[in-house]
């Protein structure tokens, strides 16, 4: 039978040629660890340190610690000498994370509203994993989520064999972290029809779920129990929350980076934890990010001369985007250069990111010429990319 | 050092000291309060106290030519608690500070920014702002008076750094004071001196530098008022720097005696009420949860309860649930507050100051000019005497340049524009040039729609302008000789004149009226002497403020007469001032009936000349011509045949284009309603021959190129329809050579309108 263990398939069950040991441990091989597993030791160490402090019921930290988690704080020293840092995760205000662990010691559910790209999910899969030491409890929005997946379903071969028992229930992660007293994501709500969302309702203000086909069982949340959702404020208006639902959140807004050298701390960060969940190895020289960064605050008119409107490019490029960009630029380094990410690398990648845009991106490049001029890096970069979108527009 | 002084450390705005202070006063009465504040306005302590004086209210310090400075005080300001209470109990109460027209060496020091003060417990609060520690530290954790004395001077301690000069030699001079009374026999026991916290220690240690009080020299004479305040001005958000963010929480809190719970329960709850008023849902449940969360990151930031910063939120994510703007609007409704303070009536003010306000308290008045700091408008209807009469003042004020009301009217911004004027401290106060058109418009109005705002500013201003006046009125007219001297074109003339005029200036209308004249005679810029006219005329037609229609008429007169004369030299417009030329021109046939007979003959003849004038530029002549035809100067035939002479003429086509371009952009609404124009292009279109029809389309296509799409589609039904109706050889004819034009892309447009 397969089986699905914390770290991915189960040893003895995948291809030998896949399987990886190191000094008799299994690798983690899994493309993305969550959170309570990637800072694994930091949680611990929180937890070691908040021994004697106040939580909420079915915390696992107190919200001053969970603060500290997600915003950073000095190393903690651990009882047996070791020293753990406890990392900055979370770049932006700390009033935007304090409101957020405020919610959720409350009644209230979370919902963390944005533009694309500025770590919404990311906090609340940080904030899940220091409240309850899982992040996993999740349901990805879209529209083709049903009610199902945020109350239960079933296992229907049990179903009919068995009739409606617990072993043929299917609890949503929703469901399950009402039984554990945990934290649940709901990602991109705003995606959600209608249906799904109702049925949240009587979830976030019963704290209770009926199962009528096993004689009205009723599920009660256990204490510790509550939701972040997250939703994009681009979507505004694909479905439009209902006030009823409204009411039921505190609504915590999550703005974009504004500060160009935080960003590239953020793009930095990240970029090198992705490069390590997929074992690229390739040196990114801090010129090529802070000029990749640079180029595109110009272009967003946060530094530079003012974005007047008459030139904005196609797409917006978020953080995240440029994370996404600075990856693309490694791998290609990686697997098909020197190893060392130039500026050809990310030119390409921005071409490739930029799709069908490429003359419209060219006309903005034009425009901000005079100000990409004062800056060489910079320059270097949008003349890379320049030559890079006139090679993909003669190939299309 | 001076023993067994008693000094009482302050934060300048902050409900805790005040509430203590007055305790201190109370249970321990001195028999001498001192107030840091500067000795020369001890004089205003019996207005601030009085009765009916009630808070926000600033003292107001004015050097004549320099900027002036406002120390402003709320209810919860220990300063005037001390000095309320002490009132009470018949203790004598001075100010010690400095004198505000003193400075070290008699030169302007500028306050140098306070240094950022590090807070004395770093673990508890992480933000390091002194404001966050205080509010922190003091305010909301409900401190003792022990504690508070403790804490406040053990902060004022570590703020103090080191200070400037000017601090030291106000520290000086307040040790000095405190020195000559004991020196006539005060018992420093009996003398409490109420100061900032960062002047307490110098006072305590004898800590200061008397030598520096040799160097004070006089940098002018000072004048001193006592103003009304506001919320919105207390706020450092917004302007006074040494304030508090969210002055009506302080109150609040003042008013709850300090238990913080309660204060942002009331906060809350109100904001809420307003949220629901305002037809958003936001109900009791709501403000719960908001109150909860603010307890709760009050408790996450180890605060002993909800400041402003955590009510933000609260409203932010549990009562606008992410609607930022309405969680603003809500925020400085009740968290910054509006409240206005007022002024005793026997305090002392400047003579145009004392005007000023009591005529806006007149009751009859009242209604029509609130005293708020919130902007609202005002619509004065000119045909009723009071409003009349107020409307006069107000345009008084705005030739003074009074930063009270603001007029929605162009002609009012060209006056500003030309003196400068006080720049109001508000936002949103800059005006644009005036437009032509907009300068018209503006003028014909039977009413006036002002925007009126208090400004801290209002009472240096009017203070300043008492050097020259005794009266509004005399202010006024001095200003608008000073005005009249810096005009520089006909414009700014006639919109003074009007201004003048209508702030019932008698002595300055005829000097203006003579620049006007004198302007006029040397100007042939047509559009500027037909705005200028038609302005005047409008005036005196609708707007019945105008006192002195004769001499405008006489004027409008005189600007029509000489717009004639320089049609009659044929100018040469350029392109884009084509449309103010003919706005100016129409402005100048409408006035026809207010002028005399020799100005409207004179401009008359000298329309129709230019209709039909050939040598004239072609788009200046179709304007003219549209003018014309809609004035009824000139017959439909007439411009036909017009167009026909034109159009016929191969070797000229795109003058012809140019010519009836004009011609539609400004007529077509008249031509299309008249039947007999219609059936003439319609004759016209006919009778071209084939060859010319053709040739002549590009320029038709041109002409009607301002033309919208409804517009050629009624055109071209108007033209067919008769003909459809007199037989179908006429009607096949058109659409057989539209059709044949159209095959050869000739004017591919026509084809989709059909």
């Amino acid at each position: 039978m397969l089986e699905i263990g914390p770290h991915g398939l189960v040893e003895g069950t995948r291809p030998a040629r896949f399987r990886e040991a190191r000094g008799g441990r299994m690798k983690d091989t899994r493309l993305h660890r969550p959170a309570e597993d990637r800072y694994h030791d930091e949680l611990e160490a929180l937890i070691a340190l908040d021994a004697d402090a106040t939580r909420p019921p079915g915390w696992a930290l107190s919200p001053r610690r969970v603060l500290e988690f997600v915003v950073g704080r000095e190393p903690v020293t651990m009882p047996d000498g070791r020293t753990v840092p406890i990392s900055a995760k979370f770049q932006g205000s700390w009033d935007i994370v304090e409101a957020a662990i405020a919610t959720l010691a409350s009644d209230r559910a979370l919902l963390l509203v944005g533009p694309p790209g500025t770590a919404k999910s990311m906090l609340s899969e940080w904030l899940a994993a220091a409240i309850c030491g899982s992040s996993r409890l999740i349901v990805q929005g879209s529209a083709g989520v049903t009610e199902d997946h945020v109350r239960y379903s079933w296992n229907y071969a049990l179903l009919l064999k068995e009739g409606p028992t617990a072993a043929a229930l299917k609890p949503s992660p929703i469901l399950q972290a009402m039984q554990d007293g945990r934290i649940a994501r709901l990602e991109e709500m705003t995606r959600c029809i209608s249906e799904v969302q109702d049925a949240l309702i009587s979830l976030l203000s019963e704290k209770e779920l009926a199962i009528p086909e096993m004689d009205n069982l009723v599920v009660a949340a256990q204490r510790g129990f509550n939701v972040i959702a997250t939703a994009n404020t681009a979507d505004k208006g694909v479905h439009e929350m209902s006030s009823a639902l409204k009411r039921r959140f505190n609504f915590v807004n999550v703005p974009p980076v504004q500060d160009v050298n935080t960003e590239i701390a953020i793009v930095k960060r990240r970029t090198a934890e992705l490069m390590s969940d997929h074992c690229v190895t390739a040196t990114v020289p801090d010129g090529a990010v802070d000029a990749l960064v640079t180029m595109f605050a110009v272009l967003r008119g946060q530094i530079g001369p003012a974005n007047n409107g008459a030139r904005r490019m196609p797409t917006e490029i978020s953080s995240a985007q440029l994370i996404s960009t600075l990856f693309d630029g490694a791998l290609r380094a990686s697997y098909f250069g020197d190893r060392t990410v130039s500026m050809r690398d990310l030119a390409r990648s921005i071409a490739s990111s930029m799709g069908d845009n490429a003359t419209a991106v060219g006309e903005v490049l034009d425009a901000y010429e005079g100000a990409f001029r004062r800056v060489p890096d910079v320059h270097g970069l949008v003349t890379q990319v320049r030559a890079a979108l006139g090679a993909q527009s003669k190939r299309a | 050092m001076i023993n067994g002084l008693r000094v009482f450390p302050v934060r300048h705005h902050s409900p805790l000291a005040a509430r203590h202070v007055a305790r201190v006063i109370r249970d321990d009465p001195p028999a001498v309060v001192l107030i840091e504040g500067p000795a020369d306005a001890s004089g205003f302590i019996k207005d601030l106290v009085a009765a009916g004086t009630r808070p926000p209210v600033s003292l107001l310090y004015f050097l004549r030519g320099r900027a002036f400075s406002s120390l402003p005080y709320a209810e919860f300001s220990p300063e005037y608690q001390a000095m309320r209470v002490a009132d009470e109990l018949g203790i004598v109460t001075r100010f010690c500070d400095m004198p505000y027209r003193l400075a070290p060496g008699g030169v302007e020091e500028e306050e140098p920014p306070p240094p950022p003060a590090e807070p004395a417990d770093q673990s508890a609060i992480d933000r390091g702002s002194l404001d966050f520690y205080w509010e922190a530290e003091f305010e909301l954790r409900e401190r003792d008076l022990d504690s508070y004395m403790e804490g406040a001077l053990a902060l004022g301690r570590q703020m103090r750094g080191a200070p400037s000069v000017r601090n030291r030699s106000r520290e000086a001079y307040m040790y000095a004071t405190i020195q000559n009374l004991v020196a006539s026999g005060t018992d420093p026991k009996s003398i409490l001196v109420v100061c900032g916290a960062a002047h307490a220690p110098a006072l305590l240690d004898g800590d200061v530098d008397l030598a520096l009080l040799d160097d004070l020299k006089p940098l002018g004479e000072a004048e001193i008022y006592l103003v009304p305040y506001s919320f919105s001005r207390f706020s450092s958000v917004l302007g006074y720097g040494a304030g508090t963010c969210y002055p009506h929480f302080y109150q609040a809190l003042w008013e709850a005696g300090g238990k913080v719970d309660d204060a942002v329960c009331r906060m809350l709850t109100e904001i809420c009420r307003d949220l629901a008023d305002s037809g958003y849902i936001a109900s009791v449940a709501d403000t719960i949860d908001a109150l909860a969360l603010a307890r709760r990151l009050a408790e996450l930031r180890g605060k002993a309860g909800p400041g402003p910063e955590e009510m933000v939120q609260a409203v932010e994510s549990c009562l606008t649930r992410g609607h930022y703007g309405k969680a603003a609007v809500a925020v400085r409704k009740r968290l910054v507050g509006e409240q206005l303070g007022c002024v005793t009536a026997g305090a002392d003010r400047s003579p145009l100051a004392r005007e000023f306000y009591a005529y806006l308290a007149d009751q009859r008045r009242a209604p029509l000019l609130p005293l708020t700091d919130v902007a609202t408008r005002r619509t004065y209807d000119l045909r009723r005497e009071l409003h009349r009469e107020v409307s006069r003042f107000l345009h008084r004020l705005t030739i003074m340049g009074v930063p009270y009301a603001d007029p929605d009217d162009e002609m009012v911004a060209v006056v500003r524009r030309i003196g400068g004027g006080y720049a109001p401290a508000g936002p949103g106060q800059a005006t644009s040039p005036p437009t032509l058109r907009s300068l018209a418009r503006a003028a014909r109005k039977a009413t006036e729609v002002w925007k009126l705002e208090w400004y801290s500013s209002l009472d240096a201003c009017l203070a300043d302008l008492s050097a020259t006046a005794h009266t509004i009125g005399e202010a006024a007219s001095r200003k608008a000789e000073a005005l009249l001297a810096q005009v520089k074109d006909l414009e700014e003339s006639t919109a003074l004149f009007i201004e003048v005029d209508r702030a019932g200036l008698e002595r300055n209308v005829l000097p203006c009226l003579q620049r006007v004249e004198e302007l006029a005679r040397t100007t042939d810029d047509l559009p500027l002497l037909a705005q200028a006219a038609a302005d005047l005329a409008a005036a005196v037609r609708y707007g019945a403020g105008l006192s002195t229609p004769e001499r405008a008429i006489a004027l409008a007169e005189l600007l029509v007469r000489r717009a004639a004369a320089v049609l009659d030299g044929k100018p040469r417009v350029p392109d884009e001032r084509i449309d103010d030329v003919a706005a100016a021109l129409d402005g100048l046939c409408e006035l026809r009936d207010d002028v005399g007979r020799v100005a409207r003959l004179a401009l008359e003849r000298s329309m129709r000349a230019m209709a039909r004038d050939p040598s004239l530029q072609p788009a200046l002549a179709g304007a003219a011509c549209a003018v014309a035809f809609r004035h009824g100067l000139i017959a439909p035939l007439a411009i036909i045949a017009e167009v026909r002479d034109r159009v016929m003429d191969l070797s000229a086509l795109m003058d012809a284009a140019d010519y009836l371009e004009a011609l539609l952009r400004h007529g077509r609404g008249a031509l299309l309603a008249s039947p007999q124009a219609t059936d003439a292009v319609r004759e016209l279109v006919l009778h071209l021959p084939e060859d010319r029809f053709v040739a002549v389309l590009p320029a038709l296509r041109k002409g009607f190129s301002c033309a919208t799409e409804g517009e050629v589609r009624y055109f071209m039904a108007l033209l067919m329809g008769p003909a459809s109706r007199r037989g179908a050889p006429v009607y096949s004819s058109v659409t057989r050579r539209l059709n044949a034009s159209m095959e050869r892309a000739v004017w591919p447009g026509l084809g989709r309108w059909l």
